[in-house]
Order: structure tokens, then sequence, then C-alpha cells
């Protein structure tokens, strides 16, 4: 039952907890352990870097900090909500539906 | 082969049992002549989710974001190619989902290809 729960779930889970992640955490903060390869590797730029940083800055309500960090927070925030909006309409609204005139 | 005779759709590259669960729902609902018309209808529009991993794959290695532009999420797609897949943990997320970000597509497949044979014949 979890192993379906999880495959069913999972991209779900995984923006929801994501989302919640970026509400909580402080945008001003120092930086925090990172996955990213190109810095392991030294690099000091990434089309990705601050994207994180923009959309926390978003849910603090500070809209110019959020530009600085990356331009695209804003429709990022928009394009991950959509998709949320369109991972729940499916799970728990279209499933059997879908077929039936 | 008996088995692929009774069922075409069995034969179909990783078609899964949800997949097929969705099929039969449609096939329900339709005549013989329409059931052709799905068939064919559907078979060229489905994917399989061996190429969406295959596309997934290639964001490690240069553009991301190729497999959610296959899938027929545009805006995704462009959010990935735009940030290396999110920093590569939204390519990962996705190399694990890769089955049900597929069988989505194939949903909404089998859905366009029902209403095209119902209205074809």
């Amino acid at each position: 039952m979890i192993k379906r729960l999880f495959s069913k779930y999972f991209e779900l889970v995984f923006w929801i907890a994501a989302i919640a992640a970026l509400a909580f955490a402080d945008p001003a903060g120092p930086a925090h352990f990172s996955l990213c390869p190109f810095k392991a590797l030294g690099f000091t730029w990434c089309p990705g870097c601050g994207l994180g940083h923009s959309i926390a800055w978003l849910f603090h309500g500070n809209i110019t900090n959020s530009w600085h960090a990356h331009w695209l927070g804003i429709p990022a925030l928009g394009i991950i909500f959509y998709r949320i909006y369109s991972l729940v309409r499916l799970r728990f609204f279209d499933q059997n539906a879908l077929l039936i005139k | 082969m008996d088995m692929y005779q009774n069922n075409p759709y069995m034969a179909l590259p990783g078609v899964t049992p949800e997949e097929l669960g969705y099929i039969q729902q449609a096939l329900a609902q339709l005549t013989e002549s329409q059931q052709k018309f799905f068939y064919m209808s559907y078979t060229s529009k489905r994917k399989n989710s061996q190429d969406i991993l295959i596309f997934t794959l290639i964001g490690f290695f240069g553009v991301a974001g190729i497999h959610r532009f296959v899938l027929g999420q545009t805006v995704m797609g462009l959010l990935y190619l735009f940030t290396f897949g999110f920093c590569w943990i939204g390519t990962i997320v996705d190399l694990v989902n890769n089955k049900s970000l597929t069988l989505e597509y194939n949903q909404k497949m089998v859905y366009e290809s029902f209403q095209m044979a119902k209205m074809a014949s």
C-alpha cells in the first residue's frame, strides 16, 4: 500500500514538500548544503542558481529581492502551483469519471 | 502468441496494467468499427515510458526538460530548460516518476482517441 501511495502521489508530494520547505526557509540566511554538481566543481554561476532564494523571498512578500535572486522565481512559482493543481485534479477527481459521458 | 491475438494492446511496448485498464474502459463503450479507429489513433499517439526515461536522462548531460515537452507540458519544459531541471533535482524526481508521467499522458490520449472514434463513425 505504501508502494502504491508512493508511486501514485510521488510528484504531488514532492512539489508540495518543496514549496512548503521554501516557504519556511529563511532567504536571508547563509547558503545551505547544496546538491548542485556545478557548485561542487567550483563553478560560481549556473542558470538555476538563486531560484530557491527567489521563491523563498516571494513567500516573505519581498518582490524586489525575489527578482534580484532570480527573475524566473515568480513564473516558476506560478507554474509549480499550476502543476500541483492539475495533479490534484487528476488524482482525486478525473480518474474514473474520465470516460463517463 | 495466442495471448497477443486476443488483446492486441498487450503487444504495445511498455504497456502497463493501469494503461490496459483505461483502454478497456474506453473500448467497452465503442462499436467494432469505432474500436478499429480507436486502435489506429491510440497506438500512434501513445508514448512508451522507456523513451521518456531516455529523454529525462538527457537532462544530466545537456538540455533538461525534453521529456516535459514531449509529454505536452510546454511551460514546465521551459522552466526545466532555463534552470537545468531545477539544478538536477527536478530531473532526478522525473527519473523516479517517469512511469506515472507517461501514464498521465497516455490516459489523456485514451480520452482523445475515444472522443475521435466516437465522432468518426
